[in-house]
């Protein structure tokens, strides 16, 4: 399957239009999915930034998302603040939070990065569940209004499409900078990089950051979607699903995420209409996935691009 | 704050109890992490499988009896496992590993939901074990001491079998270097699934020594694997002392801390973890694995 850069393009302006016809032509069922696919999406981007552009594995983003999510709803329950600045300030929140672990984290790699950022997002699910004053606890928040504009499925659709365009924007400029291409090589190889006068704690620490910005937009969305939050948003399964999406999809590409968010939702809706059996049957298929598809979705498209490439080279 | 010294003495020798499942659970996967450099999230999972497996062995064949089978089954499913799925990503990512282990929890927590339902299951303390000591006041259940003097001896057996026996030192080869141990002529491959079975099985006996201290329920893999490799992280990759003396200071923390700020007491292992990885990432006594 060869595509040209333009056929890319065109590709892209189909789909734009199709997502914003979509709520006019298709039930509501299938808007929310949509939506939740987006926010799924833009969780998942926002950790491959880290783990395919990074080459690390942050298993705690969980306590960002619900950093983001909770921000947002315990601004907008508890205080008179406007809506419009509770939703920009929520990411920022996540953020700060993101500083503090970035830091505990810069210095360490692999297995115990993944540790000390799941440790960090059991505590921070620990202090939401028991700090019931701000949090209402094991109980969560629910009923959060946002705002009118802000009703019905299709403004909601349409809010968070314009959002996640936008970030995902963000993260393509980021992705394809040199900061981008220096992350890519301390994927590759970390010390050969300081080698080139890159400095890599730097640069782990600032994508660090900015990887968990996004992640809380994508909480912050999931309140304004869902009208609520839970403890369990931190909770580290919450993490795994994220890694997942981004491994589904194919972690060395960038729209990955995206496709393995779609793929994890679609199944996940599918498979509970059918039977309740639902954890059985993603077991099986993440296992085939792993064993038959290591790249990925878009991976395996991407390798019989490559391939057909180098046989028309010959 | 009115703490009594016999309340102190009371919990640190639960917190020592505690210590002594958590090893149970976290020596097999240091051994499996460390020989292997594999991340096995499933762990937890197969305890769980071995909680529940409790109540049907104990039924049928008593609790004594359970102590052998139940980590027998769990070592048979590990070979199962091994074999069938973790043997080939060895090399993969550390990612890969994990999200293998998530599938392969999903499965087997669905399994396990299947058979036993929803519904909390609690197994009934056999009666030989039931009561307490009184030593100056001081409570001390006879499980407690049955359970510690149980782990003492298995990990005395342990050491022995690592350190002053032939396959101990295979063991020990493959943790430092495998490539080298292959091209020492060990069957590498037999190892790992040796190893791989013992810390399943291990799984089992940290499942039925723990059985009567706790009900059954559904999700308590997610909590108990944090825990798992808390002690395995702090206590260092590959080590059982390490492994001891990690599991015994998480479980006396958790334990005192309950009397400190009882609230926030599951934070007390978090805490630990975040502590240990920003002083020495490697563990106690681990190497730097990956």
């Amino acid at each position: 399957m060869r595509l040209s850069p333009r056929s890319v393009w065109v590709i892209a302006v189909v789909v734009l239009c199709g997502l914003i016809a979509l709520p006019f032509i298709v039930p509501m069922f299938w808007i929310n999915l949509l939506t939740e696919i987006l926010i799924l999406g833009l969780a998942g981007m926002s950790v491959n930034l880290l783990l395919g552009y990074g080459g690390a594995l942050p298993f705690g983003h969980a306590a960002f998302y619900a950093a983001g999510a909770y921000a947002a709803a315990v601004l907008l329950k508890k205080t008179a603040l406007h809506p419009a600045a509770v939703l920009i300030v929520s990411p920022f929140i996540a953020m700060a939070l993101g500083a503090i672990l970035g830091f505990l984290i810069a210095r360490l790699y692999r297995f115990y990065y993944a540790m000390m950022t799941t440790a960090f997002s059991m505590l921070v699910w620990t202090l939401i569940r028991k700090l019931p004053s701000i949090t209402n606890g094991d109980d969560g928040i629910t009923g959060v209004k946002v705002m009118d504009a802000l009703t019905g499925v299709n403004n909601i659709y349409f809010f968070c499409l314009i959002v996640v365009g936008l970030c995902v924007f963000l993260l393509w400029r980021i992705v394809n900078s040199p900061f981008g291409w220096s992350l890519r090589a301390i994927r590759e190889n970390s010390v050969r990089t300081t080698f080139i006068r890159i400095d890599v704690v730097k640069h782990r620490y600032v994508a660090f950051v900015v990887s968990s910005f996004f992640c809380g937009i994508a909480g912050m969305l999931y309140v304004v979607y869902s009208h609520g939050t839970f403890p369990d948003y931190a909770y580290w399964t919450k993490s795994a699903d994220l890694v997942m999406v981004c491994i589904l999809g194919g972690m060395l590409t960038f729209w990955g995420p995206i496709v393995g968010a779609a793929v994890l939702t679609i199944l996940h809706t599918l498979t509970t209409s059918i039977t309740m059996y639902w954890p059985l049957v993603i077991g099986c298929i993440i296992c085939l996935v792993v064993l038959l598809l290591p790249d990925g979705v878009i991976g395996r498209l991407e390798r019989e691009q490559v391939q057909g490439e180098n046989e028309i080279e010959k | 704050m009115e703490i009594e010294i016999s309340a102190i003495l009371g919990q640190l020798v639960d917190g020592v109890g505690r210590g002594m499942i958590y090893f149970l659970l976290a020596a097999g996967l240091t051994l499996i992490f460390g020989v292997m450099n594999i991340v096995n999230f499933a762990h937890g999972v197969f305890y769980m499988l071995g909680v529940y497996l409790c109540f049907i062995v104990v039924r049928e064949f008593g609790f004594g009896p359970g102590f052998i089978l139940v980590p027998l089954f769990l070592a048979v499913i590990g070979a199962i496992a091994e074999f069938g799925l973790f043997r080939r990503i060895y090399k993969a990512e550390h990612a890969m590993q994990l999200l293998l282990s998530t599938g392969v929890i999903y499965i087997v927590s669905d399994v396990v939901r299947l058979v036993w339902g929803v519904s909390p299951l609690t197994l009934e303390m056999p009666a030989l074990l039931k009561g307490f000591f009184s030593i100056h006041s001081i409570l001390i259940t006879k499980y407690n001491v049955f359970v510690i003097s149980l782990t003492v001896l298995i990990a005395a057996v342990m050491f022995f079998i690592l350190y002053r026996t032939k396959i101990g030192s295979v063991i020990r080869a493959c943790t430092v270097d495998p490539e080298m141990t292959i091209c020492a002529g060990i069957n590498v491959h037999r190892v790992f699934l040796l190893v791989f079975m013992v810390g399943t099985g291990l799984a089992g006996l940290a499942a039925i020594a723990a059985a009567p201290m706790i009900s059954a329920v559904l999700g308590m893999d997610a909590q108990m694997i944090i825990v798992a490799f808390g002690v395995v992280i702090v206590g260092g990759a590959g080590s059982i002392g390490g492994a001891f003396i990690a599991a015994l200071v998480i479980g006396i923390v958790e334990c005192l801390g309950i009397l400190i700020l009882p609230q926030f007491a599951e934070a007390f292992l978090y805490i630990i973890v975040v502590i240990s990885l920003l002083l020495r990432p490697s563990g106690l006594f681990g190497k730097l694995a990956g």
